[in-house]
This record gives structure tokens, sequence and C-alpha cells, in this order.
């Protein structure tokens, strides 16, 4: 994987979650924040902090992303949530537009 | 009998790919079959209430609005609550309800005119209970002063 096709994800505690940019732009939230022009740290670094988002949440959100472009290619798996996780993943995929 | 149908390859190409399901969506799902397990729904935003509270009981919404002390969830429970009276009590009795409050210009939360509607019964079937132990006491009594009465 060469480093300009991925991206690090960054959680609240500073867990950083380093995934294919491919994968990461399935939320249009960081879609947006990864390719607005002008000089974000975002753009450059190619990462984005999470401060409201707790690595645990975050992880999960990064299953999404993967399991979601496994999904287009034709493999319908379910995905499995957590119950305990459920409220605050939805408040984050929510923020996230995914 | 079960019946089986057979796409041509010409139906296959036309047959609508599936969208993919988003993680809203799905968490969503999840708490709509979990709604038994919800209580403090903290900083959730009304937007994502409004997809699964509808799927509570009376009792399950109680519990959740109890729970969340810190936040007023009436905005998207009030319209549930109504509802919750219109099955309970019928509609006839939920628009005598609407109109006297327009009529006396004031305005209750429908869990306060839920809960107060239930209080109510209960007390005049409470009521209603003592008037028949009443009438049956004074039924016994009077038996007995037959009884006593000598021929």
């Amino acid at each position: 994987m060469k480093k300009e096709d991925t991206v690090k994800l960054i959680s609240a505690e500073g867990f950083e979650f380093v995934i294919d940019k491919n994968a990461a732009m399935v939320s249009q939230t960081i879609r947006n924040m990864l390719t607005s022009p002008g000089d974000f740290a975002e753009t450059e670094h190619q990462e984005v902090t999470f401060p409201e988002i707790s690595t645990t949440i975050l992880e999960k959100i990064c299953q999404y992303f993967y399991w979601s472009l496994q999904y287009a290619s034709g493999k319908e798996t379910e995905f499995h949530i957590e119950p305990e996780l459920t409220l605050e993943l939805m408040m984050a995929a929510n923020y996230l537009h995914t | 009998m079960m019946r089986s149908k057979h796409y041509t390859i010409e139906e296959w190409d036309t047959k609508p790919i599936r969208k993919i399901p988003s993680l809203v969506d799905l968490c969503v799902q999840k708490a709509v079959d979990n709604v038994r397990y919800l209580g403090d729904v903290g900083e959730t935003d009304f937007h994502l209430l409004e997809r699964f509270l509808p799927h509570c009981t009376v009792e399950q919404l109680m519990h959740i609005e109890d729970s969340t002390e810190d936040r007023d969830l009436s905005p998207v429970t009030d319209k549930l609550w109504k509802n919750f009276y219109v099955l309970q009590f019928g509609a006839n009795s939920t628009n005598v309800v609407v109109e006297r409050m327009k009529e006396k210009r004031v305005s209750f939360k429908w869990r306060q005119l839920y809960e107060a509607k239930v209080k109510d019964n209960e007390e005049a079937q409470q009521k209603s209970f003592e008037r028949i132990k009443q009438l049956y006491k004074k039924e016994n009594a009077n038996a007995h002063v037959d009884k006593d009465i000598p021929k």
C-alpha cells in the first residue's frame, strides 16, 4: 500500500487508523475534508482528527468503510453492530454522512 | 405451493443494483430491534430519535425519557404520547381534551395528560369498588338483622 493511497484517521484518544483512501472516501464528510481546495492541514497531510469520536467507535467506522466496499463489489454480508455501541455509532455515522 | 421466480438474462440486466445500506440506517435498524434495552439516549439528535422512538411501547418510552434526565425529549415524544392517548382512551376522549385546553387557553404535554387520565381511571375504579363493597356490607348487615329478628 503506497503512502499516498492511505489516509490517517485519529480518534479522540489519539489512536491512529491508517486506511485506504478509497475506503475513507465512503464518508462524504471525510471526502470533503480531504479534497477541499486550499491549504488545510487535512488536505496536505491526508489525516483527519476526530476529537469527538472515541477509538472504539472510529474502529467500527473503519470496519464499515471496508464492509461497504465489499458490499458494493457484490459480497453482501451482514454488518454486525454491538447493541451497546448503537447510539454512539449512529451519531458518529450521522456526522460523517455515512 | 412454492413459487420461484426465474429471471431471464435481460431481466437480470435490468434488475436494480441493491443500494449499499448507510451506517446510519444500519444503526437505526439496530436501535429499533433493541428498543427494549434502550435507556439514556444521551445527545442523540432529534431527527435520529424520530426514527426509532416511534417503535416504543408506553413503558419503554417512559423508561427512556426518565433515564435521559438531562434532556427534554418532548419535541419528539409529545406526538407519540398523543398516539398512546388516542389508542388507550379513544379519539373522542382525545378531542374533548384538545377542546378543553383550547377553551381554557392552556396546554399540557401529552405524557402528563396520559398519566393524569390513567390516574383518574384508577381512582374511578377504586371508587366503584368501594361502593360495591359498601353495598355488600349493607346487604350482609341486613341479612344478619333478618336472622336476628325472632319469628
